[in-house]
């Protein structure tokens, strides 16, 4: 079955057109939002809701751009919205614990360890991936798509809706920030 | 100049620690978890009108908006009450003296 003839399945509400989008797709969509939030639970969740707006709003997808770059489009929107109400709960917590309210659980940041990193470089993966969370929305998104999700240049500018040295500016930008961030952490370790 | 050096080969193998890389697989049975969480959307429009309006933001502003009619019901009560008690003495003062119609009897008692 084509890209079209699954659209146009999915537009009736076939359920078996569902699953195969889901089986074909699944891997990518989580791949990416772990890429970006760095927690499997949060990933999963963005990814269940990821087809299920695609679900309900296939009957707006024009075709101008390709399914799988509309699939980034709404998997990055949703990621990036979570880290937004994350930060946000985070801060009200703050707000509360100013106000003497000690109960609350403030969001304790882990090492994050993508799991498909080879053992011998867990350590190394899980600090770049602490600097990749200090950069900012849309250097985060060109670095995780290029080297978490290992697309092309021609394909990052296509799905962030820029040109291509638009792109390559990001990423070198990204890659500066990474490394004064990394030089920093490395001089405090010792 | 050697930590310096460690320092720079520390952030190349952070690099190149990304190089390589698997993708990551969600858990066994996804389709299930997500058939079932879209049955949950589409069946709950109800649930969905509740939770709109039950929220904070929400119910902040009807409380508003509904403290805000009733100040201005208040004041225009208030303020027409005010007109009519103006009105009514205007009223009582005309009749204790039996101003206006004794002036209009009187200067038409001839005709």
């Amino acid at each position: 079955m084509n890209e079209w003839e699954l659209i146009n399945k999915l537009r009736l509400g076939d359920q078996a057109a569902f699953k195969l989008l889901v089986e074909t797709w699944q891997d990518m969509v989580y791949n990416t939002a772990l890429g970006i939030v760095q927690h499997p639970g949060d990933a999963e969740d963005i990814a269940q809701e990821t087809f299920v707006q695609v679900y309900q709003s296939v009957g707006t997808f024009k075709g101008e751009a390709k399914f799988s770059t509309w699939l980034y489009r709404i998997t990055l929107s949703k990621a990036m919205n979570h880290i937004r109400n994350a930060k946000r709960k985070k801060r009200f917590a703050f707000v509360r614990s100013i106000f003497g309210d000690k109960n609350e659980q403030v969001i304790q940041v882990t090492d994050f360890n993508h799991p498909g990193i080879t053992l011998d470089n867990k350590e190394a993966a899980a600090t770049i991936f602490k600097a990749i969370q200090k950069l900012p929305d849309k250097q985060k998104i060109a670095f995780t798509l290029n080297k978490v999700e290992g697309l092309s240049y021609q394909e990052i500018s296509e799905i962030m809706d820029t040109t291509v040295s638009s792109v390559e500016s990001l990423l070198h930008r990204a890659k500066t920030n990474l490394r004064i961030w990394l030089e920093d952490f490395y001089l405090e370790k010792g | 100049m050697e930590e310096k050096k460690d320092i720079s080969s520390n952030i190349e193998k952070a690099f190149s620690s990304l190089d390589g890389i698997q993708k990551a697989s969600p858990g066994s049975f996804f389709i299930t978890r997500v058939q079932s969480r879209l049955k949950r959307e589409n069946g709950n429009r109800w649930d969905a009108v509740v939770s709109f309006i039950t929220r904070p933001v929400v119910a902040a502003v009807c409380i508003t908006g509904i403290l805000l009619i009733n100040a201005t019901a208040f004041y225009y009560q208030s303020n027409r009450q005010k007109i009519a008690v103006t009105e009514q003495t205007d009223l009582g003062y005309t009749d204790e003296y039996n101003a206006s119609s004794s002036f209009y009897y009187d200067e038409n008692a001839d005709q």
